[in-house]
């Protein structure tokens, strides 16, 4: 699972530089600087059996689901996000691509991305499809742990009773 | 025929003596991607770049780059085109800025700011002689002074041969930076196949000699694909797979690594009725090592190898 | 292309350096021991050569000089395309946008200039120093420095040879250096040409040819294949002296160590002997032994005392003495090769109160002070009673060539010198020019010898002269002792000789030889006789005879018509042996087509092409071996492999099989390929 919490402040080339791009010779294109700080933090691992720009869409989804991008956050350009995630911007773009096509993106003219309202686009079997890997992983990894039924669910009660409704959901109630 | 490439090959052939360092290849490089030729060392991917850049006489085949015939191409073609060469090699007894200030004289859009730019960022001294820089600094020379001629296309061949991975990632930056202009190609040969990962829009595959695959990045990772299969007790042997590039029977699995897994050889699969069967993403350099790995089946049955020992 | 010019004069000025560095040595070594010859000189030691007191025509420098030149030139061209080996700075090179032919120039402006710095500027230093007065005790003409700027110049050959053999890319390592061939044959040629205009000529041919051959270098890479047409042929050619070259080098080594010691060639040869009493007998040597001493009616010499054949030097003792002189009118000085002939500068005739007396070629006497090297003045004659402004003085003193280098110095004071007309005494201790004979008439003396000959017990000196129309023969005072007809005349017999014989009432006798003109007696077919005329004691001819011209007869071993036979191409063969058909000329023919065919097979073989086929077979054939060495070395043969479809070998250089025009599959597919459409998202 991605770690929202790991920042890119940790690679070393970052350091050697006061803003964020971290390249020798000054952009000529201003508007490529982002001027917008976004809530989450970007974390892409190379070698992974995940491709690029599914990380970054799953970096998205997880963070509207947990409330952390709300509708109407701003993230950065195209250009912007692959400067800073070191990565082609084909494969932002297709990765912005593909949220917009699932609807949890949109683009305004001159202005940037934003998160939207979340439209629901998946049928409900094909959410049961997505889920059911991280169900699976989750009740593995408890067993592994040597957590019982009761204590895991007893966790999950806890963990929903607590959790941020956002926008749109259905709530639980 | 794409007419818009940068590079287009035609059964460009190249032997020396009597094997063939690269052999029948098409090629079509279209404008403003990023093209990684990746293979294994000695499959032919410096000779073919040094044909491209009419360092090397082909002997047979045709091609052109920026639409100029490879055999023929004129000082105007040059200045437009970067180029990297392995070793990094230099004049030793230059001075960093006298190199720069060599190319500078020659090319037409050297832009100075550039030059001095990646200079500070490898942290070179412009005073500094060259045959006294390390491998990496050495790298970071050649390629401001590549970048400062504002070329169109760039060829690099291994680029990041023998940098240090902060010197890989300046490099990387540098060939991210240089995609802003819609109008620039880069085609670059590479081992680190985590910054192929990142950079690449395309992949090209050479496998001794022939090329086996061009596709985006993309597709050849969805390509290779590796299927685990369960069995109760030693699995049988594997019946003909199209595609198959490698199978691995151990006691009680047999792991079938092949090229274009559907539906068709998911039912030859069943045949052999395993107990599971299911897939094994694989990351790209997994994928990459079985495509160009020892093709073939092995076997690591426990009681086999011991019986052997 | 200004930029590549600077950059290669800052890479291989080193190299300029140390060659600046051995060349000023090797220069100051010369000048030198110019100077220790000179001092030898004036101690009274006089030995070497005529030009040993002018450093810029001495042997040992000249000589030195055409070897730093060669090897300096050859090592800047090499090192220069060195510098560039590693295919990776080869690739920074030529890509640029400049094209090969201007990279060649940058490179090459740059290494002449470096070359003309290292190997010119210690010439013109040492021309400067040499013409400052006082340097050098020898007089000093413009002229003179034409055999060293010659030699400086054959350096630039060298260096387009060192240029090509460091790009050429050849199978065999030792073949790239086969350059230097041209570049040999340059630097011999400046030795060994007989005219000094051909030196030139052969330099600039030379210089063009390798410079061509090292531009088509440069378009290529190195490889012969993808160069231009012009490119190709400089490097055949080139190529094919080196082979020569070495060709030579080899059978010379072979034949001088393996067979000339096993075979015997015969040589023999005759000439005539005249014995103080007169007469004259015909002498044979065989493989430089005496074979035979016959008399003209080919009866053998006898020794009285022995009843056996007279030996050689039983012979000599009854030799008689004779001076020989060459009568040079109405004939061009030819402009012979300066370096070979540089003894026509000058010559010294004598060293007195350490004065050096030269006799320069403009035929003026000039004097040089030893210590303080400076010229002093010159002594001039003023014929008979002063009529005649600065009388020249004849060259050549022994009217041979040859003699210029020896016969000159006289430890004695004194010389008879000789103008057009008058016979001077000549006294360098009292530095006088006194005239002691003339020709009264319109004649005009054409050669002269002065000789020392032992008369009753004295040493005497007499002065044998030719004009147009007498031979006279003077003593040192001037008088006539004997004067007869130049007869036959001197256009058809040039060489005199005087032979002294025993007197006759105390009155001299001599015999008179006149010698045929080689040439004219060459082109008679060796039928022109040698005169002899016997002088009685009152100047009469008392006897005349005719004999034939003897000829060297070679009988040349089998061996040596062998060798010539199978090596040499037909053309050279042909010359040597003059002759159209002969059982030799039809062996080397024979070999010449046989190497021929080889040629043609090779070629079609491997190329289609009927025309290369064509050339190649005649170039061997006219060329011999060095042509098929050529071949061999220089051409890169495409692979072969089996046509799937017809079985035949088939080039794979060419886009379809030459034999049934299958074109090649593409690559084989196993299944695991993975291509798609490269489509911009």
């Amino acid at each position: 699972m991605p770690d929202p919490n790991s920042k890119l402040t940790d690679s070393p080339t970052r350091f050697l530089f006061s803003n964020r791009f971290s390249l020798p010779f000054r952009p000529e294109c201003t508007s490529c600087i982002s001027t917008v700080t976004v809530p989450i933090t970007f974390n892409i691992k190379t070698g992974s059996t995940t491709p690029i720009y599914k990380q970054i869409t799953d970096q998205v989804r997880l963070g509207v689901s947990t409330g952390r991008l709300a509708v109407g956050d701003q993230l950065p350009s195209v250009r912007a996000l692959a400067e800073e995630l070191v990565v082609n911007p084909n494969t932002v773009a297709r990765a912005y691509g593909d949220l917009m096509r699932e609807g949890l993106l949109e683009s305004r003219a001159g202005r940037g991305v934003f998160i939207t309202q979340k439209r629901k686009v998946f049928s409900r079997a094909e959410g049961w499809r997505r889920l059911e890997p991280l169900l699976e992983q989750l009740i593995g990894e408890a067993m592994i742990l040597d957590f019982t039924r009761e204590e895991l669910r007893a966790a999950f009660e806890e963990k929903l009773a607590k959790w941020k409704q956002p926008e749109g959901g259905k709530s639980d109630e | 025929m794409n007419d818009d490439s940068v590079i287009r090959t035609r059964g460009l052939t190249k032997y020396f003596g009597r094997k063939a360092a690269v052999y029948e290849l098409d090629l079509d490089v279209p404008h403003g991607c990023v093209f990684a030729f990746l293979g294994r060392n000695g499959s032919g991917k410096t000779t073919t770049i040094r044909m491209l850049m009419g360092l090397l006489a082909p002997t047979r085949g045709t091609g052109t780059i920026l639409g100029q015939n490879i055999r023929a191409l004129t000082p105007e073609i040059r200045a437009r085109i970067g180029y990297l060469t392995e070793e990094h090699q230099l004049y030793g007894w230059m001075k960093v800025k006298d190199c720069g200030e060599f190319q500078s004289k020659f090319f037409p859009k050297w832009n100075s700011k550039i030059f001095n730019g990646v200079i500070g960022h490898f942290g070179l001294k412009p005073a500094a002689r060259v045959k006294d820089l390390s491998r990496g600094e050495r790298a970071g020379l050649c390629l401001a002074l590549t970048l400062a001629q504002e070329p169109e296309l760039l060829m690099l061949d291994d680029p990041g041969l023998g940098l240090d991975p902060v010197a890989r990632r300046a490099l990387v930056e540098s060939m991210i930076y240089l995609t802003r202009k819609s109008d620039r190609t880069i085609f670059f040969s590479s081992h680190h196949l985590s910054d192929v990962e990142r950079v690449a829009d395309y992949v090209a595959v050479f496998d001794r000699s022939i090329l086996r695959a061009c596709c985006p990045l993309e597709k050849f990772q969805d390509s290779v694909q590796q299927v685990r299969l369960r069995f109760p007790g030693a699995p049988p042997a594997l019946p003909q797979i199209p595609g198959l590039l490698q199978a691995i029977r151990t006691d009680n699995e047999l792991r079938v690594t092949c090229v274009g897994y559907n539906g068709a050889t998911e039912s030859i699969l069943r045949t052999l009725s395993p107990l599971e069967l299911e897939p094994v993403p694989l990351g790209l350099e997994d994928a990459f090592i079985s495509y160009l790995g020892e093709r073939g089946e092995k076997t690591f049955i426990l009681s086999e190898l011991e019986a052997k020992a | 292309m200004k930029t590549l010019i600077q950059k290669d004069l800052r890479e291989n000025l080193k190299v300029a350096l140390i060659g600046l560095l051995i060349f000023s040595l090797l220069l100051m070594q010369a000048y030198g021991s110019c100077a220790s010859m000179l001092a030898n000189a004036l101690r009274g030691n006089w030995s070497g050569q005529v030009n040993s007191l002018q450093p810029l025509l001495s042997q040992s420098l000249l000589v030195p000089a055409a070897f730093f030149c060669a090897l300096f030139g050859a090592a800047l061209g090499w090192l220069q395309t060195r510098n560039e080996a590693h295919r990776d700075l080869w690739a920074f090179l030529i890509h640029r946008p400049l094209t090969r032919t201007e990279i060649f120039w940058g490179k090459t402006v740059a290494g002449l200039c470096l070359y003309v710095f290292g190997a010119g500027l210690p010439v013109l230093v040492l021309i400067l120093v040499v013409r400052q007065p006082g340097h050098v005790a020898a007089p000093f003409e413009w002229e003179m420095t034409v055999p060293l700027v010659t030699i400086f110049l054959t350096g630039i050959a060298y260096y387009f040879a060192g240029l090509l053999t460091g790009l050429r890319q050849a199978r065999w390592w030792v073949s790239r250096s086969f350059g230097l061939g041209p570049a040999i044959v340059a630097s011999f040629g400046t030795f060994a040409l007989p005219d000094f205009w051909m030196v030139y000529v052969l330099l600039l041919i030379v210089v063009v040819i390798l410079a061509t051959a090292a531009w088509g270098a440069y378009q290529s890479g190195g490889w012969y294949l993808g160069q231009p047409v012009a490119g190709k042929l400089a490097l055949i050619i080139s190529l094919a002296v080196g082979c020569a070259i070495v060709l030579l080098a080899g059978v010379g080594l072979t034949s001088g160590l393996l067979i000339q010691p096993f075979v015997k060639t015969s040589y023999e040869y005759s000439y005539y002997q005249m014995t103080r009493e007169g007469e004259v007998y015909k002498v044979t040597m065989r493989d430089n032994e005496t074979a035979e001493i016959v008399d003209l009616d080919g009866h053998p010499l006898m020794d009285p005392k022995t009843g056996q054949r007279m030996d050689r030097k039983a012979f000599q003792m009854l030799t008689a003495y004779g001076g020989t002189v060459i009568t040079s009118l109405d004939r061009p000085l030819p402009h012979r090769n300066l370096i070979e002939d540089s003894g026509r500068f000058f010559n010294l005739l004598n060293i007195t109160d350490k004065t050096l007396w030269y006799l320069d070629r403009h035929g003026k006497l000039v004097g040089y002070d030893g210590r303080s090297r400076k010229f002093i003045g010159t002594l001039e004659g003023h014929g008979f009673n002063g009529v005649v402004a600065a009388d020249q003085f004849l060259l050549h003193p022994g009217g041979n060539y040859y003699y210029s280098y020896y016969n000159s110095y006289t430890d004695v004071p004194r010389k008879m010198l000789v103008s057009a007309k008058t016979v001077y005494q000549v006294d360098f201790k009292e530095r006088s020019v006194r005239p002691v004979f003339t020709l009264t008439n319109d004649d005009e003396i054409g050669g002269y010898v002065a000789n020392e000959v032992a008369t009753d017990g004295n040493q005497v000196k007499k002065l044998l002269l030719t004009t147009r129309r007498t031979v006279q023969l003077l003593d040192s005072e001037g008088r006539s002792l004997l004067e007869l007809p130049y007869q036959p005349g001197f256009a058809k017999y040039p060489q005199v000789e005087l032979t002294y014989l025993p007197s006759t009432n105390l009155l001299p006798t001599y015999a008179v030889w006149f010698f045929p003109d080689g040439e004219l007696n060459q082109r008679a077919h060796w039928t022109m006789p040698i005169q002899v005329r016997w002088i009685g004691p009152d100047q009469a001819i008392t006897k005349t005879a005719e004999l034939p011209t003897l000829q060297t007869d070679g009988t040349e071993s089998w061996s040596s018509k062998l060798m010539p036979a199978l090596l040499l191409p037909p053309l050279l063969h042909m010359e040597l042996n003059r002759k159209m058909v002969s059982a030799w000329n039809l062996l080397n023919y024979a070999v010449a087509a046989m190497l021929a065919a080889i040629a043609w097979q090779l070629v079609r073989r491997h190329n289609a092409s009927v025309k290369a086929g064509l050339g190649w077979t005649l170039f061997v054939f006219v060329l011999g071996i060095p042509g098929l060495l050529t071949l061999l070395v220089v051409q890169e043969w495409p692979v072969r492999e089996t046509c799937p479809e017809c079985q035949k070998p088939r080039a794979v250089d060419r886009e379809d099989c030459e034999h049934c025009a299958a074109t090649f599959a593409p690559p084989e597919k196993n299944g695991t390929e993975i291509f798609a459409p490269l489509v911009k998202t």
